[in-house]
């Protein structure tokens, strides 16, 4: 399991990037996670919602509250422009650290 | 659906207190949506409440990451550290002054000025306020990554700049302007007895402002260290 800092640090580029994919919503997000890890990635699901709110709060992301098809309301979030550009900075820096590791270590992960 | 209803509530009711209610409505509704999709587990209402809880964190932990991001939490809990470092140093300026209006005093019956004595006066606590400070920046800095560059000993940001400037202007202005009225007022720079009175006028005065700050402050402090938890220190996702 990877450690705390590094699914903390993580979890920007993935919220950013499963957010380019489209609106989406807090639960959802998570599955998403899930899916996409495989569950290698061990969220503590409310931690997610600072994570949304502190990208709100830079301009990344938008959010709207609107009333879900089980009539409570849900808050969608969903990417802006500036949100996108922020995704393809960590996108950059990310592939760097991950080609340099992958360059000594080899590109697939061979065993979980 | 009405025991969950209820049992639903009274997990929101600790949620919000903590989170306030925007974020605790958004909080709920993960609850809610993952006990729903639960169902298929057959797992009994009260099992899948538990296992949702749990998944979503324990609300003190969730509060402790709600509150980064709010600037007032964060700033509260700096107040709280500023004010828990100013009673010791408030104590201990006090007693250098004592000790420095006695070496005053003692000067003016050597035949100084006010002036001078009151430059005597105020030399002690500057320079010792001064290396106070100096350590506390050095401390601060030395915790960080390359301590030794001289650049990284000034306050790196305006707010930390703003807090030593204040505490600065606030410990070397009260002295001086109180001598500076009292020469305004007209009396005779020279007369021994009043600069005695003065001093004798202003320690009382000084005493009580001292003693309403530490009462403030000791107010304060209690009150910021028992509200929730602001600034915390490990990060997750």
């Amino acid at each position: 399991m990877p450690s705390k800092e590094l699914v903390a640090a993580s979890s920007r580029p993935l919220v950013l990037s499963i957010l380019a994919e489209g609106e989406s919503y807090g639960y959802e997000i998570i599955q998403r996670v899930r899916q996409l890890s495989g569950e290698r990635l061990e969220w503590t699901e409310g931690m997610l919602y600072p994570v949304l709110h502190r990208l709100e709060r830079q301009g990344l992301v938008k959010s709207v509250w609107r009333t879900a098809e089980t009539g409570r309301k849900r808050k969608y979030y969903k990417l802006v422009r500036k949100g996108a550009a922020a995704l393809a900075e960590e996108r950059r820096h990310w592939l760097s650290v991950h080609e340099t590791l992958a360059g000594l270590w080899g590109p697939t992960l061979k065993t979980t | 659906m009405s025991e969950l209803n209820e049992r639903v509530c009274s997990w929101r009711v600790a949620i919000e207190q903590r989170v306030g209610p925007k974020a605790a409505n958004e909080l709920e509704d993960h609850l809610r949506t993952m006990i729903d999709e639960l169902a298929t587990t057959g797992l009994p209402e009260e099992e899948r409440l538990l296992l949702a809880s749990h998944r979503l964190g324990h609300p003190d932990a969730l509060s402790a990451e709600f509150a980064k991001n709010d600037p007032f939490a964060i700033w509260r809990g700096r107040l709280a550290w500023m004010l828990v470092g100013m009673v010791p140093l408030q104590l201990l300026l006090s007693a250098i002054r004592d000790v420095m209006a006695k070496v005053g005093t003692k000067s003016i019956m050597w035949g100084w000025s006010p002036w001078a004595a009151a430059s005597v006066q105020l030399a002690l606590p500057a320079v010792v306020l001064g290396t106070i400070l100096a350590a506390c920046i050095w401390a601060g800095k030395a915790t960080r990554p390359r301590p030794w560059i001289p650049a990284g000993w000034l306050p790196t940001s305006f707010s930390r700049l703003a807090c030593v400037l204040v505490v600065v202007v606030v410990a070397f202005t009260i002295e001086p302007l109180i001598i500076s009225l009292y020469r305004d007022w007209g009396v005779d720079d020279a007369h021994v007895c009043e600069f005695h009175e003065l001093l004798y006028v202003y320690s009382i005065g000084r005493d009580f402002l001292y003693l309403a700050f530490n009462t403030v402050g000791a107010v304060l402090i209690a009150w910021l260290l028992t509200s929730r938890r602001a600034e915390p220190d490990t990060a997750s996702a």
